[in-house]
C-alpha cells in the first residue's frame, strides 16, 4: 500500500482552502473523510481482535493523536494534527468521523460525536462528547 | 426544539420534505411524509450544505450583497435552501402548487 506525507499545515491549508470555498460544509465533508478513513482502519484490522486499546495504538500509529482516552461518552485527545495550528472554532472535523465510525461499530447504535474543546483553541487537549442518536 | 419548528408544515399537502440542518451538514429535524426520504439522514444535509456554502461565495465574488436564498426546480417540486439565522439551514421542498411563503412560520419558530 503506497503512502503519502501530508503535515498538519498541510491539513490546515486544506481546511482553510475549503472553507474559503464552501464554508462550514467543508466541514461535515471532511467529518465524511474520517469515516472513510476510520473503515479503512477496521478494514486492515480484520481479523484482530478489535479492542479500543488496538484502535488507540493504530490512531497513533497513524499519527491521528499522540494520546487517546476512550470513555463511554468522551474521548480525550492529545495531539491531533488538526488541531495543531490555532483557531477560534475546533478544527479536528476528520477525528470525528473517525470516532463516529469506531462507536457506531462498538455500540451497535447511530451516534452523534461533538467536539466541545480543541486544542487548537489553546486547550491543552481535544474532548469529544459521543452520543446516542434516532435517525 | 427544532421538530417542533417545522410543525406549521405537517398537514400541508403541498410539502414533500423538509429538514432543518446545521451549517456543517447535520441534520437536525426533519418532515418528510411521502416517500421521498431515503437520503435524508446523510447525504441530503451535507449536500444541502455544501451547495450553500458554495454559493454564498460565488455571490460574494458578485459584490451585490448577501445572498438570500436557493431555488431548485425540479419536474415535480421546487427546493428552497434558505439561512435560519447564523448557523442553521432551512431546506424545504413544496410541490409546483405550493407556496414557499409557508416558511415564514418555520423561520419565525426558529428565532424564538
Amino acid at each position: 500500500m503506497k503512502t503519502i506525507t501530508i503535515t498538519a499545515r498541510d491539513m490546515k491549508k486544506i481546511r482553510e482552502l475549503y472553507e474559503g470555498i464552501i464554508g462550514n460544509a467543508s466541514h461535515g465533508l471532511f467529518c465524511q473523510e474520517g469515516q472513510a478513513i476510520a473503515e479503512t482502519i477496521f478494514l486492515e484490522l480484520e481479523g484482530q481482535e478489535i479492542t479500543m486499546e488496538l484502535i488507540a495504538s493504530k490512531l497513533k500509529e497513524l499519527g491521528w493523536a499522540e494520546d487517546i482516552l476512550f470513555a463511554d461518552e468522551e474521548v480525550d485527545i492529545v495531539g491531533s494534527p488538526e488541531a495543531a495550528y490555532s483557531n477560534k472554532t475546533p478544527t479536528c472535523h476528520r477525528m470525528r468521523g473517525i470516532l463516529r465510525v469506531i462507536y457506531e461499530k462498538k455500540t451497535n447504535c447511530s451516534v452523534k460525536v461533538v467536539e466541545k474543546k480543541c486544542a487548537a483553541q489553546g486547550n491543552d487537549k481535544c474532548v469529544f462528547s459521543v452520543e446516542k442518536v434516532n435517525y | 426544539m427544532y421538530n417542533e419548528a417545522l410543525e406549521s408544515l405537517k398537514g400541508n399537502e403541498n410539502v414533500i420534505a423538509a429538514a432543518i440542518i446545521s451549517q456543517d451538514g447535520t441534520l437536525m429535524a426533519s418532515y418528510c411524509p411521502g416517500d421521498n426520504c431515503t437520503g435524508m439522514t446523510e447525504a441530503f444535509p451535507m449536500m444541502c450544505a455544501t451547495v450553500l456554502g458554495a454559493a454564498m461565495t460565488a455571490n460574494s465574488e458578485l459584490k451585490i450583497g448577501e445572498m438570500d436564498d436557493i431555488m431548485i426546480t425540479s419536474d415535480e417540486g421546487t427546493t428552497m435552501i434558505k439561512r435560519a439565522g447564523e448557523h442553521l439551514i432551512l431546506v424545504v421542498t413544496m410541490a409546483k402548487s405550493g407556496d414557499m411563503a409557508i416558511i415564514g412560520q418555520v423561520l419565525d419558530a426558529l428565532e424564538e
